[in-house]
């Protein structure tokens, strides 16, 4: 909806034309009105259109009608043509884009021109205002980005139904397998005896042909064994000895890949940006932390990515072509964010990618692996969800100190209880004690002021009577020592002989008499004051005696005396109370410490004991609770691992373990083999995850292959035909895709090819060299079979691959033999067991193309095609990527030059140069010739 | 790509279907809509594990305050402790991260009810219709009712759906009434929903279908149902569409039909019947039935759509039958 509001400079006059009084019934005043009331709020919709030749109309529009108008010849009115009833045309030309015409005054109208002339202003209309801002009306928001998030989504949630379509139809290819033995070996877990070996393969779903609701998961197997861990229900009762296997597709996987698009949809993605990054390589702009450094040494490129993943905020996608080091620099990128924090999901559609990861981790990370668990490492064992929370239960159940302390204090509960008791009552005799001390102490001196009403006049008037005796003596003595000094003083004066001399002797004399007149009053001065005192005494005895009998005083008295006594009893007592109480309760953790000898102190550490008694009692009640659940519980316990490790490890993504996904958040998903992962399998931890690190290799096989995603409408198959990583990488910006370019496995007459034809050179090869081969003079051999008929090129092939095997094997630390199709492993693997003895670990150490993902030193790949399906470029690429020290293909290399296949062609021309310059390219018979040989001399 | 709305026939073949009623045209309309992304926090009800429920239970039965505590009580890894911890802050159980652990209201709430309600945001984006303001219809927000973000899109005589102009502004005070009217789940909103709040606001179109009746009537369809759709046609009587119809001035059928028959070879042959109702036909013979460029069997007994007109289309061999 584009609008605008245009402000009229000044009242637009309106003309009436006979025929908007035709189409309005001769009344156009309710419609102006309505004009007038929508400018004047400023909501009155207008468009303009051009009418040729300079010429232009305006529409404007009200809640059911458009009037149309046109400027008159002078420019200075509108003429109204005419009102015709709202359409959806008008509808139409509205939403493409109108003015919101606003004026305060209103348009006044005229009957006509005539009129108009004569009472209206004429002014120019703003003709000039209403295009420009016509004209500048912004075009229509581009809804493309939404538009385009919306149908990417809707397309994924078609991938998700194509790929599991798929997925069944994959299944339903794979026979029911028949079982002729099966034993229960603990739980809901069985082993079976397969009659075939390889089929089922680790995290497939499973149901019993004979009871299809009897559904399980494949943990793992070797040979023609495996395990099965079925869901609840399944009692040995219900499984036969012997019975089919039907592989059943995952629809709790498919459920998975939904819920995460639907949490895309909803914008509930823990990777805010990621819808941005799939549909529109909407990236955050970031710096790698350079000062990051990892705990072991990485090369430049492993650096590289260690750092940007650190740092990456939303999506980084790590191309590691193989031997690289990408599970080295997993390692340390893990380590890094988890030290910090972070917790990290780490997942692959394969179990090895994940337990190298795991295997090499830190031991002071809390890791948890979830996936099938046969496979696994004993290292990793231990950490599997299971094994975690058994270990768990173990220690939980063992450690039954915790219990004993508390049921110790359960048993001592009476003689707690007791002292407590015996504390209180301590405490509130101490409380007595207290106020009866200050009330005593209050009450004695008013006891003792009734006491002493009667006395207390007498007494009175004998201590004034004292006082003032003592005065007259102090007095008297005190006027005659003066009296005495004044007559010495004046008679010395005197007896100088001066002119006053008489003077002085008058004083002198009258000094002397004074003292004579003092000397005789003061023994009766002395004698009254000793009566005065001798009185007082007499009173005040009487008084005292008086008051100490008065019966009240002394019950106060003896009250007062009483509570101090108690209180100096009480508080030793109260302390040994606190110190038992201390005693029982210490052994069960902290208590409260014993407070200083104040009542409040004292109750609140009564109260503190008593309440922690009854928490040591709940906890009691609570740890036994938590013994007997943990004891019993199962699978939420298992979960629960899962949710709190710092590191949580998933292998079969695209099973039925990507449901377990659901609920958790990480704040890093790292995907590992990203390259075999397709779009609607990387959803779920994806969606689940803050930031991810996708780490994969663009040219290993896609996930599905061409002929599956040829009939899928275009859009769904363009999701589907390549890895998710393989659609992220090329959309990405520099810091958004790292490439590790150095490779440590493959010799370097092998990775120069690799490099060339996959990598488009950029690899790098450092090799610490490998021992002469006994058969081959270069690390890379072709022994062409163009030298043997067509009949019977496969068994002489599979002859050849078993010779060598057996011939080379001992030379290095391991091997393996990898063919082009199921067919070929059949023919091959029967002959090397018929070469090296039945004992040997064939299974183990043969595999297809694209499937064989371990490394081996020596690699014996025959490739020639066999009629099914033609080899592709990716799984050639795979194949040869496996060795560390010996390849040896076997193939009819002229056959391979002519295959249909052009870009296979190619790839087969190259590899025929590059074996004539750097490799040992050599027909079958001279290969037979020195194998023949050798058996010879060892005979 | 999957339709966004059932072909206009099954709309004209439901008003048929009704009493009294004759269907006379129809206008495909894209009835303009908010579509206003919210956030809310939830209680999402989910069961306790183990671990998580006996360490709110340690807090608060057993009064255990410290991780290192907690984790000695249990026996269990402290770094497993802490983990269970920060996932028991995220939904809102334990507060936090002071040293002092103590459950929050809502940890208790969960607890006391043996279930584990995780406080959860949760978007989702709300329909309002714009002419009213009026938020749309649980049944709207089916998983087969789609609200388009662009107003492109033809009906099945490849015209585009009519528009609707407003100006009609969001109003986010329809949140409030949302958030505190005690039937949400009526608007396909979770019942214990709180601080529902509009993150964005962008416009939407809903494909309708009107169907105007002999009567006047305006009828009204979408891919919320196959039946009227109640809420629609009380958004319709409030607004100016049916006057939008009625400048449609009325066209001669008779006329319309032969115009059309004349320019559509597969039908060329067809007889036009009006039937008593006033409803139109077109009748062809068996043989007229068949791979293109014939018609195609799946038209006979539908209704084809000119200029909003309709006519069935019928097999003389099963009239006569």
């Amino acid at each position: 909806m584009t609008v605008r509001t245009v402000l009229l400079p000044h009242p637009v006059a309106l003309i009436y034309s006979a025929q908007i009084l035709a189409d309005l019934g001769n009344d156009a005043a309710p419609l102006l009105r309505e004009v007038d009331q929508l400018a004047a709020q400023g909501v009155l919709p207008a468009t303009l259109e051009a009418a040729g030749a300079g010429e232009w109309r305006m529409a404007l529009h009200t809640a059911r009608r458009v009037l149309w108008l046109h400027p008159t010849e002078d420019n200075d009115a509108l003429i109204l043509d005419r009102a015709a009833p709202r359409r959806f045309s008008d509808e139409q030309r509205l939403v493409d884009g109108a003015l919101l015409l606003r004026a305060a005054e209103g348009f006044p109208a005229f009957p006509d021109l005539a009129a108009f002339h004569q009472f209206g202003v004429r002014q120019p209309l703003p003709g000039e205002l209403l295009w420009r801002e016509w004209e500048s009306l912004p075009a229509r928001e581009p809804a493309d980005d939404l538009a385009a998030r919306a149908r990417y989504l809707d397309v994924l949630d078609l991938a998700v139904d194509a790929g599991h379509e798929i997925a069944v139809a994959r299944h339903r290819a794979v026979a029911p397998q028949k079982y002729v033995s099966r034993a229960h070996t603990g739980g809901e877990v069985y082993s079976f005896q397969l009659v075939r070996s390889g089929v089922l393969t680790a995290d497939s779903m499973v149901c019993l042909g004979e009871a299809p609701e009897l559904r399980g998961r494949v943990t793992g197997g070797y040979g023609r064994m495996v395990s099965i861990r079925f869901e609840p229900g399944a009692g040995p009762e219900r499984i036969p000895s012997q019975g089919t296997l039907v592989v059943v597709p995952s629809e709790r996987a498919r459920q998975a890949q939904l819920d995460a698009a639907a949490q895309l949809r909803r914008g509930e993605a823990h990777n805010p940006g990621l819808l941005g990054i799939l549909v529109q390589a909407n990236y955050a702009p970031y710096s790698p932390r350079a000062e990051a450094k990892p705990a072991q040494p990485l090369d430049s490129d492993q650096l590289g990515a260690f750092q940007h993943a650190l740092a990456v905020p939303d999506l980084l996608t790590v191309v590691g072509p193989p031997g690289t080091g990408k599970t080295t620099t997993i390692v340390e990128v893990i380590s890094a964010c988890a030290k910090e924090g972070q917790r990290v999901l780490l997942t692959s559609p394969t179990h090895r990618a994940v337990d190298g990861v795991l295997e090499n981790l830190p031991p002071e990370l809390d890791v948890v692996r979830v996936g099938a668990d046969d496979a696994m490492s004993s290292k990793v064992k231990a950490l599997t969800a299971r094994s975690r929370a058994e270990a768990a239960r173990r220690e939980i159940l063992a450690d039954t100190s915790a219990l004993d302390t508390l049921a110790e204090v359960q048993r001592t509960r009476p003689v707690l209880q007791w002292h407590l008791g015996h504390l209180h009552s301590q405490l509130q005799a101490v409380q007595a004690a207290q106020e009866e001390l200050a009330r005593t102490q209050a009450a004695i001196p008013e006891a003792l002021k009734r006491a002493e009403a009667s006395l207390r006049a007498q007494l009175v008037q004998a201590e004034r009577d004292s006082v003032r005796q003592e005065s007259i003596l102090a007095t008297t003595e005190a006027g005659l020592t003066q009296a005495y000094r004044s007559a010495v003083s004046f008679q010395e004066k005197a007896d100088r002989g001066s002119a006053l001399a008489f003077a002085y002797k008058w004083s002198a004399d009258h000094q002397r008499r004074r003292a004579e007149h003092l000397a005789h009053q003061l023994p009766t001065a002395k004698a009254a004051s000793a009566q005065a005192h001798a009185r007082r005494a007499k009173l005040r005895d009487e008084f005292d005696t008086l008051v100490t009998q008065d019966p009240l005083v002394v019950e106060l008295r003896s009250c007062h005396d009483r509570a101090q006594s108690a209180l100096d009893t009480g508080w030793p007592e109260i302390r040994r109370a606190g110190v038992t109480i201390l005693e029982m309760l210490s052994p069960a953790g902290s208590a409260p410490n014993p407070p200083p000898d104040t009542v409040a102190g004292w109750v609140g550490f009564h109260d503190a004991c008593a309440a922690r008694l009854s928490t040591l009692e709940r906890r009691a009640g609570l740890l036994r609770e938590w013994h007997m659940k943990i004891s019993e519980s199962g699978p939420e316990l298992e979960h629960e691992m899962a949710r709190y490790a710092d590191v949580l490890g998933v292998s079969g993504l695209g099973t039925d373990t990507s449901a377990l996904l659901s609920g958790f958040a990480f704040d890093l998903a790292i995907v590992d083999e990203a390259g075999q992962v397709s779009l609607p399998d990387l959803m779920p931890p994806l969606v689940r995850s803050r930031r991810a690190l996708l780490v994969g290799d663009h040219q290993q096989p896609p996930p599905l292959t061409a002929e599956e995603v040829r009939p899928l409408p275009s859009e769904v198959g363009k999701l589907l035909e390549r890895s998710g990583f393989e659609q992220i990488l090329p959309q990405a910006p520099p810091s958004n895709a790292i490439w590790l370019q150095t490779q440590r496995r493959m010799p370097p007459e092998i990775a120069e090819f690799v490099s060339a034809t996959f990598y488009a050179g950029r690899l790098r090869t450092e090799h610490r060299g490998s021992r002469r081969d006994p058969l081959f003079s270069s690390p890379f051999a072709l022994v062409n079979t163009a030298d043997r008929p067509p009949e019977g090129r496969a068994e002489t092939e599979a002859d050849l691959i078993a010779r060598i095997v057996a011939h080379s094997r001992s030379h290095y630390r391991d091997w393996a033999v990898i063919v082009a199709s199921p067919a070929c492993k059949d023919v091959v693997a029967a002959r090397l067991k018929e070469v090296l003895g039945t004992t040997a670990a064939v299974g183990d150490n043969i595999g297809c193309a694209g499937d064989f993902d371990d490394e081996r030193d020596l690699i014996v790949f025959g490739f020639t095609a066999d009629g099914g399906s033609p080899m592709r470029a990716r799984q050639f690429n795979a194949a040869l990527t496996r060795v560390r020290r010996q390849l040896v293909l076997i193939s009819d290399l002229e056959a391979l030059l002519a295959v249909e296949d052009k870009e296979f062609q190619a790839i087969m021309t190259s590899l025929h140069d590059h074996l004539t310059s750097r490799g040992d390219l050599r027909d079958s018979l001279q290969v037979e010739q020195a194998l023949g040989a050798a058996a010879g001399q060892q005979s | 790509m999957k339709r966004v709305i059932y072909p206009a026939t099954r709309a004209v073949e439901h008003a048929a279907s009704l009493p009294g009623v004759v269907p006379l045209r129809l206008f495909p309309v894209l009835l303009p809509v908010w579509q206003v992304d919210t956030s809310a926090e939830v209680y999402e009800q989910q069961h306790f594990e183990v671990i998580d429920q006996f360490v709110l239970r340690a807090i608060e039965e057993g009064a255990v305050r410290d991780h290192g505590e907690l984790a000695a009580f249990l026996h269990l890894p402290a770094g497993l402790v802490q983990r269970c911890l920060a996932f028991l802050r995220a939904i809102g159980h334990v507060t936090g991260p002071g040293p002092q652990l103590e459950l929050t209201d809502l940890g208790r709430k969960s607890l006391n009810a043996g279930i584990r309600y995780a406080a959860k945001t949760t978007r989702q984006t709300i329909l309002v219709e714009r002419h009213t303001g009026w938020p749309l219809p649980r049944t709207h927000y089916d998983a087969g009712v789609a609200v388009l973000d662009t107003p492109h899109l033809e009906d099945g005589d490849q015209k585009p759906f009519l528009r609707l102009f407003t100006l009609a502004g969001f109003e986010p005070k329809v949140l409030s009434w949302l958030e505190n009217n005690p039937d949400k789940a009526s608007f396909n909103l979770p019942g214990q929903l709180r601080h529902l709040r509009h993150d964005s606001v962008r416009e939407g179109f809903l494909p309708s279908y009107l169907v105007e009746t002999t009567d006047g009537e305006v009828l009204a369809y979408c891919a919320a149902g196959e039946q009227r759709d109640e809420f629609l046609e009380r958004v319709f009587a409030t607004t100016a569409v049916r006057q939008l119809i009625q400048a449609q001035e009325p066209r001669d059928q008779q006329e319309v039909w032969r115009g059309w028959l004349a320019q559509s070879p597969a039908y060329r042959s067809g007889r036009l019947e009006q039937l008593p109702g006033g409803q139109w036909r077109v009748v062809l013979d068996a043989s007229a039935f068949g791979d293109a460029p014939k018609v195609p069997r799946a038209r006979l007994g539908t209704y084809e759509f000119h200029e909003h007109y309709f006519l069935q289309v019928c097999c003389e061999e099963d009239l006569a039958d």
